[in-house]
């Protein structure tokens, strides 16, 4: 049996954003680095990959949104 | 082998570094200053009569046997109320005194029954050692006068007997229950002949008792033994091993007839117990060889199929086919594996070696991701290092000691034991939690602040502490200056100096009375030596993480890390849960904690272990049980652990194991998880293998084999022989072996080794060159991080919010008699003291209801529902549920949701909302269970089997 | 002899509560609630223990040491008999087993009637004029079987009472 499709990504966003709420206090560039420091830590490339895929959704944090821009960058360069 | 006998000097041994030296029996002796005469005469190698003396316990001078001639002194002085003096000359053996002593025991023996011969302590009976050593020959008041000979046995306690006719009335029993234990729940009641051991005015079992053993641990006689002694006899060898039960970590000597346990006696020389004990790790060690045990390997193609028994060689080649092929069409990435708390620091190394080295992937992780896990986070970001700052024996020089989220009583009653001493004698203390457990207040403990605060608001609370601490100036500036970071510092202070964290401001979301949360800060910055202890309260909500860094942060800006007394000190669950993270069990870290992506220490492990280890972090148990639902994986090898009961959203869960092709659990029992698994590798019991556990204060304790494995193969051979089939390479002959790998890769085990554990008992880690002997006390000098790092530690509240339709906040625990998910204790007489899973519910809450107490009700959350018999209580707050989850049958995590820690993915079971009403029937999902019990457990006959 | 009053819960804890605060609360408890009752009920332990922050055991045990604290109300008249070394010297046993027979109860019973209920007490200072005894308030000397027949019916005598 499987999920929704989705599910899991919704759930990635969830994660994400309460990362970034931890982070919020911090000045925005320690809290995106806390914010990339943590994800790259913890995540596997494929729960990034699909992270990143969201990057339009609605849902995901603003702060999470720029730290997904740089992980792109980083992805290419 | 032989029976261990430990010395018991009669009286405390007193530490001083004053010296006094006396003369006993012609010969100097030199003794620390407050040692008993008694105790001095064992040193010069004479064991002075004596019953109603012992180590454990105070001095008490009732049963006159110990009386001594002391030259200059009139009369005969009992010795073990007595202090060596300097220059005092004593005689312990003479005629008068030999005659004094006789004349005692007579007195004794005349109103004891004479029936040493048939008696469950004869061969370790103190009444009759004495009898022996006073030449006792004859009782000249003869045995026709009055006497207690006839008294009734109490026998309610399940494990041991009390049979008055037998007891001296030496006081020892009373005196451990309430020195020791702490309990208070034996007395001697009447005066005079009259006088008897009682447990108040009931029976053991329906007293105040809680069964921890000290009583009978005290008893020199035979009034107070265990049933199974009477039942077998007394044991011929003993061995020292370490309980498989919580995260004290206690020593006992494992007592034998053979093969067989007698008796678990705690020892003395343990270094996180000392000789004391619970009812679990004393007493409920019968699960390790009950006859649910599964003892054959076992496969099935479907999970509806009946088990096949099979050989280990097809159970294993069949597992390493399955990963594979799965492998093979669903990638590398598509298995993963789960360590056990519960197995030996070997075994969790050898697992998630055999999943980052044979798997190939990182994806291996342990039942600390659903406790501990934030605490690993927590203290490493702050302090550097992922565990407890201090030793158990640390709390003797606290004097304030602030309990955060942890039931210790019930859940560390070892350790509770000895916190309630030092309260006893004291020190001033604060309970943070919603609920009003037995430290608020119980005999002769009394909280000074109870933050009775709603399940959720602990980081607020703290956050207040902390307001408190900065604006009243109460910060320990010097300290702050030389040992943290001084920026951090600041930004924190300005954060924790906001009035929005003032505690008036804090007070109706957290429901704490803004004067509470200010005294009990007040008192934590400026009461001496500060500790705080914490528990899952803590740790298992959406900020579990935050909550870590917030007391850290407060330790750090008071003062109060780095010396004996004070610290921040998790008590962690599960016998092995320090050690199974120290094994390198998350999916980030190697052994020692050293992150994968650290291309340094992944080199030097892939030369000792040949490997070729991925960089990047593997999957949390949480995301291996997502991907499974979205069919990306598809197998996993769980050792000792079951998720399908442990972790939340049962439902989840579940249909996450049915969604992979290929479960194998290697358990004792057949669990729930195995109901859901398609190959069975039968477990080995802590009684049946050599390795070691550590606890949580960082204690590496020896795990010795009494018996050989039922099933064949101790847990290290099984994961082993599986790696073997693989095709990736393991060849140890004894976990000795294994700990030597662990030494050689990890710099915080350098100095470990079974040959050093062997010699010193136990060390802490670290232990290297630089701690031969581990360190009981960390940060001492300087952080391992270098500088304390203060956290910025905003209240971010759960998402699980409280509604019209789920008006309650439902939070979980444990009791002292059962532990975790009950395979254990529920296979045992603990059950006696459990029989269900019952719902806390305030009077308040129930009479809205229209509940009473017993009623059957239905506990229901976004997530599931589940009936149980409602318990009217007191203890918790109106508003706030409460129940234990030790009853697979209850379903508690049918109910509670995935909302997890931010950092950690550690479940937020502490916080659920939930909606409570009557009704008359079991939830769906408990009719399913009763189904499924039958269904998904079946065992194929041997004789099919073989067909 | 007093009347005594039904066990009452919520009686009791006034009664505990109103004394819980001073130092040495136990025996002052005790005594008040036995004044109350005629004897410390059963169901009063848990409460004392729960005011003092004691266990249920330590509060029995400390029942059980004073002879005088009672489990159950006494009859309506209370006879003590001596057993003290003295006493038996004068021949008290043999006395005692007599009057003993005579009102059918053993040591602590209470007659089938409810009037009298018999204790052993050791010592009553009267050591030089044993065998002892004390009936109620009032201490006897040279007892004799036939003297405390006498002095039991009186007791019930209302004619004598006055």
């Amino acid at each position: 049996m499987t999920a929704a499709p989705g599910a899991e990504g919704a759930k990635l966003v969830r994660m994400a954003n309460q990362i970034a709420a931890f982070f919020r206090s911090y000045p925005e560039a320690t809290a995106q680095e806390g914010i990339r420091g943590h994800l790259l830590s913890f995540w596997t490339p494929r729960m990034l990959q699909d992270l990143c895929e969201h990057e339009a959704d609605t849902k995901v944090d603003s702060l999470v949104r720029r730290v997904i821009v740089s992980l792109r960058t980083t992805a290419k360069g | 082998m032989s029976l261990i006998k430990e010395l018991d000097y009669g009286t405390p041994i007193r530490v001083s570094e004053q010296t006094v030296t006396l003369t006993i029996d012609g010969q100097s002796v030199s003794v620390p200053l407050g040692t008993s005469v008694m105790a001095a005469a064992l040193h010069a190698g004479t064991q002075i009569p004596k019953l109603c003396a012992t180590d454990s316990l105070e001095p008490f001078g009732s049963c006159r046997l110990c009386l001594v001639e002391i030259e200059g002194r009139r009369g005969t002085p009992a010795s073990c109320t007595t202090p060596a003096e300097n220059g005092m000359v004593v005689h312990t053996q003479n005629d008068r005194l030999a005659k004094l002593r006789r004349g005692v025991m007579e007195l004794y023996i005349s109103d004891h029954p004479l029936d040493c011969l048939t008696c469950a302590a004869n061969g370790d009976c103190e009444l009759q050692d004495m009898a022996g050593a006073v030449g006792l020959r004859e009782v000249r008041y003869g045995y026709g006068g009055d006497n207690h000979i006839h008294s009734a046995k109490d026998e309610s306690n399940p494990y041991f007997t009390y049979d008055a006719s037998k007891c001296i009335v030496c006081n020892r029993c009373v005196r451990a229950c309430e020195e020791v234990q702490g309990t208070f729940a034996l007395t001697i009641a009447g005066r005079g002949f009259e006088s008897r051991v009682a447990p108040g005015n009931t029976d053991f079992f329906g007293s105040e008792c809680v069964s921890c053993g000290a009583c009978v641990q005290a008893c020199p006689t035979a009034t107070l033994t265990e049933k199974t002694v009477i039942d077998h006899g007394q044991p011929e060898h003993s061995t020292v091993t370490t309980c498989a039960y919580c995260g004290v970590g206690c020593s006992f000597k494992a007592e034998m007839q053979g093969n067989r346990v007698v008796r678990m006696t705690p020892y003395k020389h343990g270094g996180a117990n000392a000789g004391h004990s619970c009812v679990k790790g004393r007493f409920a060690y019968g699960y390790a060889t009950h006859k649910d045990r599964i003892t054959k390997p076992m496969v099935r193609a479907k999970i509806t199929d009946p088990w096949r028994e099979v050989s280990w060689q097809e159970a294993l080649e069949h597992a390493a086919s399955e990963f594979h092929r799965l492998q093979a069409a669903f990638g590398v990435d598509s298995i993963g594996g789960i360590t056990s708390s519960r197995c030996t620091n070997e075994e969790a190394y050898l697992v998630q070696k055999l999943v980052r080295a044979g798997f190939g992937n990182n994806n291996v992780d342990t039942c600390a991701r659903v406790c501990h896990s934030p605490t690993g986070y927590g203290l490493k970001v702050t302090f550097g290092t992922s565990a407890g700052t201090q030793d158990f024996a640390s709390v003797d020089q606290a004097d304030v000691i602030m309990v955060i989220g942890a039931n210790p009583t019930d859940a560390h009653p070892v350790f509770a034991s000895r916190m309630k001493r030092r309260l006893r004698a004291g020190a001033k203390l604060i309970v943070v939690d919603p609920r009003h457990i037995d430290l608020v207040r119980s005999p002769h403990i009394k909280a000074q602040h109870h933050l009775p605060l709603r399940p959720g608001t602990n980081v607020a609370v703290l956050n207040a502490m902390a307001h408190v601490i900065v604006t009243e100036g109460l910060v320990a500036e010097d300290y702050v200056r030389a040992r943290c970071d001084l920026a951090e510092f600041e930004s924190w202070a300005r954060f924790a100096a906001d009035p929005r964290h003032a505690p008036e401001a804090v007070e109706a979301q957290t429901g704490v009375p803004a004067a509470e949360i200010r005294g009990a800060a007040r008192l934590y910055a400026t009461g001496g030596n500060a500790a705080i202890y914490y528990g899952l309260g803590v740790t298992e909500h959406s900020q579990g993480s935050t909550t870590v860094m917030a007391m850290a942060n407060l330790a750090m800006a008071t003062g109060n890390i780095g010396r004996e007394g004070v610290g921040i000190n998790p008590l962690r669950g599960q016998n092995n849960v320090q050690g199974s993270c120290d094994m390198g069990s998350f999916p980030h870290e190697l052994p020692g904690y050293r992150h994968v992506s650290d291309d340094a220490t992944r080199e030097m492990f892939d030369a000792v272990w040949g490997s070729k280890l991925r960089p990047e972090p593997g999957l949390r148990i949480n995301n291996m049980l997502d991907e499974a639902v979205e069919g990306r994986f598809r197998g996993i090898y769980i050792q000792g652990e079951d998720i399908a009961q442990s972790d939340p959203n049962t439902h989840h869960v579940i249909a996450a194991l049915e969604a992979m092709e290929c479960v194998v659990v290697q358990d004792l029992f057949l669990n729930e998880t195995a109901k859901y698994a398609h190959i069975f590798l039968p477990g080995s019991s802590f009684l049946e293998k050599d390795g070691t556990f550590t606890n949580a204060e960082r204690r590496i304790n020896l795990v010795r084999q009494v018996m050989p494995p039922m099933a064949g193969l101790a847990d290290w051979e099984t994961t082993m022989a599986l790696s073997n089939a693989l095709g990736y390479r393991m060849n140890y002959t004894h976990p000795s072996e294994i700990m030597d790998e662990i030494a050689a890769l990890t710099p915080t085990f350098a100095g470990v080794s079974f040959k050093r554990l062997a010699e010193v008992g136990s060390v802490q880690w670290p232990c290297n060159d630089a701690a031969p002997l581990g360190t009981p006390v960390m940060h001492v000098d300087r952080f391992v991080r270098g500088t304390g790092k203060f956290m910025i530690t905003e209240y971010v509240a759960t998402e699980e919010r409280t509604g019209p339709r789920f008006p309650l906040l439902l939070t979980t625990g444990r009791i002292l008699s059962q532990y975790n998910v009950g395979a254990q204790t529920l296979r045992t007489e603990n059950i006696k003291w459990h029989p269900q899973d019952v719902l806390e519910i305030h009077p308040f809450d129930a009479e809205s209801r229209g509940i009473v107490e017993g009623d059957l009700v239905m506990l229901a959350s976004r997530s599931g529902e589940i009936a149980l018999a409602a318990h009217l209580s007191e203890r918790v707050q109106p508003g706030v549920v409460y129940t234990t989850f030790h009853h697979a049958k209850s379903g508690t995590n049918v109910i509670t949701t995935e909302f997890s820690d931010w950092a950690t993915n550690c479940p937020e079971y502490k916080v659920t909302a939930v909606q409570v009403r009557p009704t008359n029937r079991l939830a769906d999902w408990q009719e399913q269970f009763a189904d499924n019990e039958v269904a998904l457990k079946r065992i194929a006959p041997r004789a099919a089997a073989a067909a | 002899m007093a009347d005594y009053e039904d066990w009452d819960a919520a009686r009791g804890q006034d009664i505990v509560n109103g004394l819980a605060g001073l130092e040495g609360a136990t025996l002052p408890i005790l005594h008040a609630l036995q004044a109350a009752f005629g004897c410390v009920p059963r169901d009063a332990v848990p409460m004392v223990a729960d005011a003092l922050n004691m266990s249920r055991a330590e509060v029995h045990g400390c029942i059980t040491f004073y002879h005088d604290f009672r489990a159950e109300p006494a009859a309506r008249h209370v006879l003590k008999l001596c057993r003290a070394e003295a006493c038996q010297a004068a021949g008290a046993d043999a006395l005692h087993r007599q009057v003993l027979d005579e009102l059918g109860v053993p040591w602590h019973g209470t007659t089938a009637d409810g009037g009298i209920t018999v204790e052993p007490v050791f010592c009553l200072g009267l050591c030089a004029c044993g065998p002892s005894a004390m009936l109620d308030e009032a201490p006897m000397a040279r007892v004799t079987a036939a003297g405390l027949r006498a002095a039991l019916r009186a007791r019930d005598d209302p004619r004598v009472a006055a």
